[in-house]
């Protein structure tokens, strides 16, 4: 090795000694315990947004089962006797949809069939939205 | 340096938190010394190394970290942004490692390095004409120059002589971490390295200063 070179050697470790620096001595004890902490917390978390996932689920299912129940009964009595009226009107809606749309691929499916999928989607995506920017940012 | 062993942060991602001490204990002092450079205070580096342990700790249980990365790149970006964080916490102005402020008129290049620092050897406690090599340049001497010198270097040079020197990151790996240009780290690195050769030859003789490191 040259002279060049072990200056340099010389200087590096110089300087490596210099920089170096050390925590106190319990940090490691200190920092395991938040970990630990950390940890239990995470879980605690986890519990809650599964709960919540569960209760907000369930409260969309309920709402979503009892409009269409109601819609169902309401539209079975009323539309004889209120044709021009509101559920009336969204099932021949969904009566034209159905037929227009699905008339084309040869399928038929009924309005009501329709209207089934259209509100469980409407579920789903709901559900999604609340879950992406409600729960996951509460949670992460 | 030893990079983390795969297996490990899959157990610890299973829930295995004790393995996550073998981390800590790899990396805490490298990772103190880069905090204590940024925050200069130990109680305050203690705590911002502590959030960073748990910021890593959260990324690996939650998957959130990639194996593509490095993880030793990966752990001192988190190391830095959050003295960073810290450091914007506890001063009234940002962390600033691009820019070095110059306000003497005459200023020659690197004078940035030693404007805080005066070497001080006392000449007249050896006699350099009769003594020996090994007992001219005493080792402390030489060592207290060069900790007084580290010691008083902008941050803008000790942040990435650490980074390069004790955390053990590639020039590029440290241009990506600060977003500086990969020149600005190499330059900063070569210029750190030649004032201190300066400043050593000018307290000592070179003959004397390689007999020295040859003993």
């Amino acid at each position: 090795m040259n002279d060049f070179n072990k200056i340099e050697e010389f200087l590096e470790s110089g300087i490596k000694e210099s920089l170096t620096e050390s925590t106190s001595l319990n940090f490691t004890e200190k920092l395991m315990r938040e970990v630990e902490m950390a940890k239990e917390f995470a879980k605690q978390d986890k519990k809650t947004y599964k709960l919540l996932n569960f209760i907000i689920a369930g409260v969309i299912t309920v709402i979503i089962t009892s409009g269409v129940m109601l819609a169902y009964l309401l539209g079975g009595e009323g539309a004889d006797e209120n044709p021009g009226g509101f559920i009336a009107g969204t099932k021949d809606l969904f009566n034209g949809l159905s037929a227009k749309v699905f008339g084309l691929f040869g399928i038929s499916l009924s309005g009501d069939a329709i209207m089934y999928v259209f509100f469980a989607g409407a579920a789903i995506i709901m559900f999604s939205l609340i879950d992406r920017f409600v729960l996951k940012k509460s949670y992460n | 340096m030893n990079e983390v062993n795969p297996e490990i942060l899959s157990r610890i991602r299973q829930g295995e938190t004790n393995l996550f001490k073998e981390i800590v204990d790899i990396y805490k002092d490298r990772a103190f010394s880069l905090t204590i450079k940024i925050l200069k205070n130990r109680e305050e580096s203690e705590d911002a190394l502590q959030e960073s342990f748990l910021r890593l700790f959260r990324a690996i249980s939650s998957d959130s970290y990639e194996a593509k990365a490095k993880f030793s790149t990966y752990f001192y970006t988190i190391v830095y942004n959050t003295a960073v964080d810290y450091y914007r916490k506890y001063n009234s102005g940002s962390f600033n490692v691009t820019s070095i402020e110059i306000h003497e008129a005459n200023y020659n290049d690197g004078d940035e390095l030693t404007r805080d620092f005066e070497p001080n050897v006392d000449r007249s406690l050896y006699d350099t004409e009769s003594m020996s090599t090994e007992r001219n340049i005493e080792t402390a001497e030489v060592t207290s120059i060069i900790r007084g010198y580290i010691n008083t270097i902008p941050q803008q040079y000790s942040v990435i002589l650490n980074m390069f020197f004790i955390n053990e990151l590639s020039h590029e790996e440290i241009s990506t971490i600060l977003k500086i240009p990969l020149g600005t780290v190499k330059n900063r690195i070569f210029r750190a390295k030649e004032k201190l050769k300066e400043i050593l030859f000018r307290e000592f003789n070179k003959e004397e200063l390689i007999e020295y490191i040859k003993v």
